[in-house]
């Protein structure tokens, strides 16, 4: 039977060229879109190395050292007396009126002797990525962006390593001048293209410091820079003043990996817990702690809605996006409707027949929905075909500024999944509508 | 004749009902895309007020707990050195808070008898020349300003006419932070036409640049511009001149039209996006309308027929299906500018008002052109029915 009405549908298509045209252009390009999104997401917050804990993890990328001021505002009645107005004083009244406030990374001092044993978390790391350096070779400028940080950064986010590994706390401590490469440094530095191995053991100039290879990891997709660097150095390479610094502002962040993804929350709380009872080194200046420790999803919201708290930039996100998907979908879909609604009358000498014929309305919508869907799916091989045409231009054209999508077999299925809900969706109501025709106005209404 | 269209729309309700919710989201979805672009392109044909090309800068790391005269001198020798290079043609400090760095340095108060906000940039006695400020009122700081009883600054134009407008300002004296770092009053001494320095397109804020000298230890970022025609090849001269000179290398030279470019890069990329999808929902919205009306349009042929029989010419049958269909569009746009209106009543985001109305006018103007477009054809078809033809059809 399916078979029959699979045949069905492909002739239908074959018969008005000019809307099959139409249906499977609007198709194809909603489903490209919706495919690319769905690569981008995939890239971002898909959990693609070195992010395959990202559901454990708990950032505090930046601490807020403050002090409260208050205004005192006199509450004034007043009342006219032997016609005078005469005024009193009744209470004050305080209001926030301003802080004095300062915000960015934490120093190590502050990591190192109040962010050491929070429970329920297994591991952490703390990095800075906001140096780069200049390098040049035979008078080509290299730019380096660099990562500065710990051993446990290695255990936290799971590079792949084309060759070697990663530093670990024993080289942090001993102050080796060993670096980790990204693949496309190690390329552009040493010249290799594949033979990654032959890498470990050179000497790279950083700083007027020579760095010993121990590590060369794979491309990252994502857009987070503290991942992207080029290089990976462990943090006790830096100068002196930055590692003393008794302030509690420094140049780091710091991420958290929980025992497992369902005690997230506990870290947080008792992140916000600890904020509460650190004390603070310069108390006439600043006299509060305040920082926000955020999930990997909140924080990559956070990033992008700029809002107070990361929880709430997380909903506004997600409602946000799905407001402009469904209004994104909606018009394809009303449209295709139209369409099909349009056709209806078309097919209705066919619909009076099978009905005269015993054929449930049931049946009449099974048969109009799987059309529809045939048809989704024929619009949906080629959106794929456009949306990898697409993925590759975006790519090579750099439009999204470092980050690569890629498709892999997870797009794959939601594409298939958003094709059969495109189809269901577009396809219902008009089969409804098809399945409701009466017969005698069916057959009547059109000769066959 | 109006009330008679309008009784064939509401004799085909259910068809219309789904045309009619087609425009309305279509209007809603070209509202929004154009309220973006619109107040985006606004802020982006606004002046700079700065140059990009050939300006180079490196943002040197200078440790808290150094001795002040050391730096002192080492800047000032790197000021020389750099003057003396050939591919220089002027170099200058400034604080964190530069062009399209991303940094913010703000204040306000309300001490004044206006409330106002402003970013603060440090700059020294080159950087107007460096930059290539425009200077509207007054000068810009030289180096005997150290000396001065209050602090010498130069405010943004934008700020003039905020808070000074029609007075003059030169020499006078406001509160700038209460108890900061800059003593109870800073003194004016000019005007600077723009300085939109937290990217093309951002919003110029009110802007206060205050008088660091090259030798301070605030002032780190060296800028340099450099002569026209200077090739990268210089830049690895310059990196070893500072290196030499601040016994450091932990510092990159960046040009300044690639910070711009690579700044103004995140927004271009939603907006081309958001055109490209929104002009592909057009597309589809127009052949999806076009085939519908021509549908039904055919699909009323007999009607058609009968009233060419009675009288009716060509173009009033035309002019009667264009009606019906801009009927419809008129009332999803309506409905659409309702909800669109609120947009500017409940001020939803921080962007100004005329930006919306901009919004409503383009996306009502090209739906209802797309309507006519779509709509021409198929009643071009419908007048031209032979209406002896028809009837015998049916």
């Amino acid at each position: 039977m399916l078979k029959n009405y699979f045949t069905l549908a492909i002739k239908v298509l074959g018969r008005r060229k000019f809307f099959t045209f139409i249906s499977l252009f609007g198709i194809s390009f909603t489903l490209m879109i919706l495919m690319l999104i769905t690569a981008f997401f995939q890239t971002e917050l898909g959990g693609d190395a070195p992010l395959g804990k990202k559901d454990q993890l708990v950032y505090l990328d930046y601490i807020e050292t403050f002090k409260q001021y208050q205004d005192t505002i006199p509450e004034v009645d007043s009342m006219l007396m032997d016609g005078v107005m005469r005024y009193d004083t009744t209470g004050y009244k305080y209001e926030d009126s301003g802080r004095s406030m300062s915000r960015g990374p934490g120093s190590i001092k502050f990591w190192n002797t109040h962010m050491m044993d929070i429970p329920f978390v297994k591991d952490r790391t703390i990095y800075m990525a906001q140096r780069s350096f200049d390098l040049f070779i035979n008078s080509n400028k290299l730019t380096f962006s660099s990562t500065f940080t710990d051993g446990s950064f290695f255990n936290i986010y799971d590079f792949n390593f084309l060759a070697g590994g990663g530093f670990g706390n024993q080289q942090l401590d001993n102050q080796a001048q060993v670096v980790v490469l990204s693949k496309e440094a190690c390329k552009s530095y040493f010249a290799i293209d594949d033979n990654f191995d032959s890498a470990i053991g050179k000497e790279i100039t950083l700083d007027r410091k020579n760095y010993t290879v121990i590590g060369v990891i794979d491309r990252v997709n994502n857009s987070f820079s503290f991942l992207k660097s080029d290089v990976f150095i462990p943090y006790t390479n830096l100068p002196a003043e930055t590692l003393n610094s008794e302030r509690f502002n420094g140049p780091f962040s710091c991420t958290f990996l929980a025992e497992s993804s369902s005690k997230v929350k506990n870290v947080k709380e008792e992140l916000i817990k600890k904020s509460k009872v650190i004390p603070l080194p310069n108390p006439e200046q600043h006299d509060q702690l305040e920082y926000f420790p955020a999930t990997f999803g909140e924080r990559y919201a956070w990033t992008m809605m700029l809002m107070d708290k990361p929880e709430e930039s997380y909903k506004y996100a997600i409602g946000a996006l799905a407001f402009l998907l469904t209004l994104f979908f909606m018009l394809p879909t009303l449209n295709l409707i139209n369409l099909n609604i349009s056709r209806i009358m078309e097919r209705s000498s066919e619909i009076g027949v099978r009905k005269a014929f015993g054929a449930h309305s049931g049946n009449i919508l099974f048969q109009f929905v799987f059309e529809n869907i045939v048809l989704t799916f024929i619009g949906g091989v080629i959106g794929f075909i456009l949306a990898y045409l697409l993925l590759n231009t975006i790519n090579g054209s750099n439009f999204l500024n470092g980050t690569i999508l890629s498709f892999n077999y997870k797009v794959f299925i939601y594409s298939f999944l958003i094709c059969l809900g495109f189809g269901i969706l577009s396809g219902f109501l008009p089969a409804l509508r098809m399945s409701r025709v009466h017969i005698v106005n069916a057959i009547k209404n059109n000769q066959l | 004749m109006i009330k008679h269209i309008f009784t064939l729309i509401w004799n085909k309700k259910k068809k219309n009902f789904l045309l009619f919710l087609e425009i309305f989201f279509s209007f809603m979805i070209l509202f929004a895309v154009f309220a973006f672009i619109i107040s985006n392109m606004r802020v982006y044909y606004s002046p700079l007020g700065f140059d990009t090309e050939n300006i180079w800068t490196a943002t040197l790391r200078i440790p808290e707990s150094s001795d002040s005269t050391e730096i002192a001198q080492m800047k000032t020798l790197l000021l020389q050195e750099l003057n003396a290079m050939p591919e220089v043609e002027s170099a200058s400090f400034s604080g964190g808070a530069f062009p399209f760095s991303g940094n913010t340095w703000s204040t306000g108060n309300d001490d004044n008898g206006f409330d106002f906000q402003t970013c603060i940039f440090f700059n020294d006695e080159h950087y107007a020349k460096t930059a290539g400020l425009n200077i509207i009122e007054g000068r810009w700081f030289e180096e005997e300003d150290k000396n001065s009883k209050y602090f010498p600054v130069l405010i943004t134009k934008k700020f003039r006419e905020q808070c000074f407008a029609g007075k003059p300002v030169l020499d006078s004296l406001f509160i700038l932070e209460d108890e900061g770092d800059f003593g109870e009053f800073v003194k004016i001494i000019g005007v600077v036409g723009h300085y939109k320095y937290h990217g093309e397109f951002a919003e110029e804020r009110l802007g206060t640049f205050v008088y660091t000298p090259s030798t301070s230890m605030e002032s780190y970022v060296t800028h340099m511009r450099m002569k026209d025609g200077v090739k990268s090849d210089a830049e690895e001269k310059l990196n070893k001149l500072i290196a030499s000179v601040t016994k450091r290398a932990d510092f990159s030279i960046r040009k300044l039209e690639q910070r711009r470019m690579q700044n103004s890069q995140s927004t271009w990329t939603p907006m081309i996006a958001l055109m490209s999808i929104s002009g592909f929902l057009i597309i589809n919205v127009a052949l999806g309308l076009f085939g519908v009306l021509w549908y039904n349009i055919s699909k009323r042929r007999p009607e058609i027929g009968l009233r060419r029989t009675v009288g009716a010419t060509g173009s009033d049958i035309s002019f009667q299906f264009i009606t019906e269909i801009i009927m419809v569009t008129l009332i999803g746009i309506l409905v659409g500018l309702f909800f669109a209106a609120q947009f500017p009543i409940m001020k939803l985001f921080d962007i100004e008002n005329i930006n919306y109305y901009y919004a409503m006018l383009s996306s009502a103007g090209v739906i209802l052109l797309l309507v006519l477009i779509c709509a021409f054809y198929p009643s071009r078809q419908a007048a031209m029915v032979n209406p002896a033809m028809v009837l015998h059809e049916d």
